[in-house]
This record gives structure tokens, C-alpha cells and sequence, in this order.
């Protein structure tokens, strides 16, 4: 298969560049175009370039920026939706079971208040689930 | 005949070079009689290589219009480039013209596929399948049939085929003058030559 194409590209390459080659005008046909371009046609293309307004830097700077702004929009949609689900998936989806537990809040516990702790993640300062209980029955003997 | 052209176009920077020096300095002062004498020693040469991307002489003659009245405004870059000519610099300016405008009508093309008669695609068959027949100047392809074949490319393949087969520029001067690096020109000649193989092989 290999050489069955490279044989082929041997075959088409050297006909790629005579065509290439071939539709190149002849020195006559040049000379003629050549002859029919006056200076007057370029003279004008000069002076009508230099007539034309010239374009304020900032104005260039404005219409590159006016160009970006669809894009920017669609980032801030995008960035605003996607917030919008977070706080509305974290509100509907924390359950009581969660609260209870204290899963949702993994890694951060409640400290004892008035402590040298504040709101903390270490182990020693940390409220335990006895510690609850105690409390809860301290206060229903009351 | 490619080795030809180039031939002529390098006698022709040589020829006009001398002198073009004194002619742009004035032209950049505003001499307009100076920039006008510019455009006449050049103007043969330029429209050969706009001639070398283009078919019809009406788009010939606007794309070298066009070449002068971009080298006009840019004659002070000129001054700034060190250890080329004039007429270097000038060909520089046409070649990168002719693709900015190759680029700008890829949508439009000068020919049609749809344009290769019957007979060229039977010619084109038997030329593909003999194997002999390269040589042969009775089954040489025609200029308006090499064209017709030549724009079926993209623009940027024509264009790069063009410098490299038709101009006979070497990879390093493409390179040069479009600002590329040369394993850009490599790449670019490379799909350039398998998209004309496809081409062709469409009438194998």
C-alpha cells in the first residue's frame, strides 16, 4: 500500500509542477498589462488613502473592545448560573440527617465559645457528640 | 521556462537597483516625481509576479496598484531594513499583497472546476496514466488548463506552490519574505503539494 502511493506521488509531483509552471503569462502578455497601468491610477489610490479620516487610537481600542463583549457576557451567564445552582443545590440539598451528623459540615466543628477556640478544624477543640448529650440532659433537668 | 522567469526577474533587480537609493530618499521627502519614477522602473517586474497568482489583467492591474500604494506609506519602514535592495524590498511587498489578496477572494475563485471541459479531463487522463508522456511537448498541458487545475486549491496552496514551483524561490527567501519560519514554508509546501495530488488524482 505504502508503495503503491509513493509510487503515485512520484507519478503526480513532477505533473504538480509543470502545471504550476505552465500557468505563468508569457513576457508579452505581461508587458501588455504592465503598459496599460498608468501612474495617474496610483496617484489617486494615494491621495484617496491620505484623505481618508484618520481613526482615533482609542477608538480602535473601543471598537476591538466592542467586539468582546458577547463573549464577556456569556462568561458572566455562565459564572452567575453556575453560582446560582451552588447556593440553591447547597440550601435544598443539606438534609436533617446532615444537620444531625454534622456530615455536611465535615472538617469544620463548633467550638466551645468563650474559649481560647474559635471557629476551629482541630480535634482538641471540638464539641463531641457526648459532650451534646450531656448538655442536652443538664438541661432537661433543670 | 520557471527558471527562465526567475532568471530575468534577478537580472531585473540588478538592472534597476542602481539608483533607486537616490529616487526613494526624495520620495520620502514628498518628491512625487521621484515616487513616479520608482513605479515606472519597477512596474514590468511587479506585475510578473502579480501575474504569477492571478489570471485576469484587470485584477493584475489592481493588486500592482495596490503594491505601489502600500510601498508609498511603507517607504519609511524601508529605510529602517538593513542589507536588502530596494527592488527586494519592493518584490516583498508585492508577494505579501498578492496573498493578503489570494486570501481575501478564497471564496470567490478566478476559474470554476466546473470549467474543465471533456476534453481536458480525457487529455489529463491519458497524461496521468503515461508514464512517458512528461517530456512530450505535444501532450504539454495548456496555460489555461494548468488554471483551471491551479485553482481548485486553496489560496494559501497556490500561493505557496507558486513561489516554490513557478518562482522557483528557494524555501529560506519564501520564508523571508512572508516573515514565516522555514518549517512553516516545509509544512505549508508539504500539504500544498498532497492537496494537488489530490487534484490530480481525481482525474487518474
Amino acid at each position: 500500500m505504502f508503495w503503491k502511493n509513493q509510487k503515485e506521488d512520484e507519478r503526480l509531483d513532477p505533473l504538480g509542477r509543470e502545471i504550476t509552471r505552465r500557468a505563468a503569462m508569457n513576457d508579452e502578455e505581461i508587458e501588455a498589462i504592465s503598459s496599460n497601468i498608468g501612474y495617474a491610477a496610483i496617484h489617486a489610490r494615494i491621495q484617496a488613502r491620505q484623505n481618508e479620516p484618520t481613526v482615533n487610537e482609542w477608538m480602535t481600542t473601543l471598537m476591538i473592545a466592542r467586539q468582546a463583549i458577547p463573549a464577556m457576557a456569556l462568561v458572566a451567564l455562565i459564572a452567575a448560573g453556575w453560582m446560582w445552582l451552588a447556593s440553591s443545590g447547597a440550601a435544598v440539598g443539606g438534609s436533617i440527617d446532615d444537620a444531625l451528623t454534622g456530615a455536611a459540615g465535615a472538617g469544620i466543628e463548633r467550638v466551645r465559645a468563650g474559649g481560647t477556640c474559635a471557629i476551629s478544624a482541630s480535634d482538641e477543640c471540638a464539641i463531641s457528640t457526648e459532650d451534646v448529650l450531656a448538655t442536652l440532659v443538664k438541661e432537661s433537668g433543670k | 521556462m520557471g527558471e527562465a522567469v526567475n532568471k530575468l526577474c534577478v537580472a531585473d533587480i540588478a538592472s534597476v537597483s542602481a539608483g533607486d537609493e537616490e529616487l526613494v530618499q526624495a520620495a520620502q521627502k514628498g518628491d512625487d516625481a521621484a515616487f513616479e519614477m520608482i513605479f515606472e522602473r519597477h512596474r514590468l517586474r511587479i506585475a510578473r509576479i502579480t501575474s504569477r497568482f492571478f489570471n485576469r489583467p484587470e485584477k493584475i492591474e489592481e493588486v500592482v496598484q495596490e503594491v505601489f500604494a502600500k510601498a508609498y506609506f511603507a517607504l519609511g519602514d524601508y529605510s529602517r531594513e538593513r542589507g536588502s535592495s530596494f527592488a527586494a524590498w519592493l518584490s516583498k511587498v508585492a508577494i505579501n499583497s498578492c496573498y493578503d489578496e489570494l486570501r481575501r477572494a478564497r471564496r470567490r475563485p478566478e476559474n470554476n472546476f466546473s470549467s474543465v471541459t471533456q476534453d481536458e479531463t480525457l487529455f489529463l487522463n491519458t497524461r496521468l496514466r503515461d508514464e512517458n508522456a512528461a517530456d512530450a511537448e505535444a501532450t504539454a498541458i495548456s496555460r489555461d488548463l494548468a488554471s483551471k487545475l491551479l485553482a481548485r486549491l486553496d489560496a494559501d496552496d497556490r500561493f505557496i506552490l507558486t513561489l516554490l514551483d513557478g518562482e522557483e524561490m528557494p524555501v529560506a527567501e519564501i520564508a523571508r519574505a512572508l516573515g514565516w519560519g522555514v518549517s512553516r514554508v516545509k509544512v505549508r509546501a508539504h500539504r500544498a503539494r498532497v492537496a494537488l495530488r489530490r487534484v490530480l488524482s481525481e482525474f487518474l
